[in-house]
């Protein structure tokens, strides 16, 4: 036998591995993606939860202070509203899979519904962030509809208001759309590439 | 992980995968513990990635990175197997095999038990010669002088070619 041989033996590796190692990539190109996504859902909701420290307060005061019933009612619901949006950022925060769960198929099968929570977090931002945010701040300006010479600011403030709610709208659909979906596509992918190994292998 | 890196990392993987996982196949036991193996070798070059200085070409430090890493782990059994627990849904796919592949992979597994039974310099400098690699890069890799690794690689051919022809 010449060496060459050796060589040539060596290097015949049967084809199942280069299979194992399209899924070690798939899931090595998953696991660097969620993490940036991880990180991105921690910094916005460490964002959105100071935002909330900081309107309690300053809203509460605002019900002590000013004396107008309507502003009085809204700022206290502004308060609630805000506590509502970390418990709500907080639930579909609790869907995130542990890095060591019982096997990877069940990490993958978690990391879906979690991607589908955040997604479905960001399409319906209109109903539970924006819209109640919205016709609260509306309602506590129309606590100071009595003060005649407020009134170009109260129109410019609601405008302005309003303008930055459409452009959070999209955003957030932007960050569903370009962020979400192509690594909940990465995931159904792994996924399938997992399970299509189990049943060749059974 | 910054893009960039991910991306040089990825690019550097496609090339070098097969080369990598030959190198593993002689550290581990059984297919699984190989899987297991990669594996550990895969995240250990994944997180070593930013510190790659380019002083020598990628896939000869990657290849320092996993035979570091074989020689690491086969000590180090029950560590790998609590790490790698994240990954128990993985199986191995059995493909259909015709008659001369079969019997190429029993020449192949016979070829791996040969160089399993070699110390750990020969085993090193062996696989990373049968992967074509050149003297330097293997002097590069394992820290031995080229004339030691020359020497070395014509002792150990000889040797697996004694035992590959070996009748059981």
């Amino acid at each position: 036998m010449i060496e060459d041989e050796l060589t040539r033996i060596w290097k015949s590796s049967p084809n199942q591995e280069r299979v194992k190692f399209r899924k070690s990539r798939l899931m090595l190109e998953l696991q660097s993606s969620l993490d940036r996504f991880h990180r991105a859902i921690r910094n916005r909701d460490l964002i959105e939860t100071i935002a909330a420290i900081v309107v309690v307060p300053i809203f509460a005061c605002c019900a002590f202070v000013i004396p107008y019933t309507l502003t009085k009612i809204a700022s206290v619901l502004i308060g609630v509203w805000a506590v509502y949006v970390i418990v709500h950022l907080r639930k579909a925060r609790s869907h995130k899979p542990g890095s060591f769960t019982t096997s990877y198929q069940e990490y993958l099968y978690k990391t879906r519904d979690y991607l589908i929570v955040q997604k479905k977090l960001l399409d319906t931002i209109l109903y539970w962030y924006l819209l109640p945010g919205f016709i609260l701040m509306l309602l506590f300006l129309g606590g100071f509809a009595g003060i005649p010479e407020k009134h170009d600011h109260l129109v410019r403030t609601a405008v302005g208001a309003f303008v930055l709610g459409v452009l959070v709208y999209y955003i957030n659909r932007r960050a569903a759309r370009k962020h979400i979906a192509p690594r909940l596509e990465k995931v159904n992918e792994l996924i399938s590439v997992v399970e299509q190994t189990s049943t060749f292998d059974a | 992980m910054h893009q960039d890196l991910e991306i040089t990392f990825l690019e550097a993987l496609e090339q070098n995968q097969e080369k990598l996982l030959r190198v593993c196949s002689v550290y581990a036991a059984d297919p699984e513990e190989k899987k297991d193996l990669f594996q550990e070798v895969l995240i250990n070059i994944w997180q070593a990635m930013p510190s790659f200085e380019g002083k020598s070409s990628i896939s000869t430090w990657m290849f320092r990175i996993t035979l570091n890493v074989c020689l690491r782990v086969q000590y180090n059994q029950e560590r790998r197997r609590h790490r790698f627990q994240k990954i128990d849904g993985f199986v191995i796919e059995n493909t259909p095999n015709d008659e001369a592949n079969l019997e190429e992979q029993q020449r192949l597994k016979k070829l791996r038990k040969c160089i399993q039974k070699l110390n750990d310099a020969h085993r090193a400098v062996i696989t990373l010669n049968l992967e074509e690699l050149p003297y330097k890069e293997i002097s590069e890799i394992t820290g031995l002088s080229e004339n030691h690794v020359a020497v070395m690689i014509k002792r150990v051919k000889e040797k697996l070619l004694n035992c590959i022809t070996e009748k059981k």
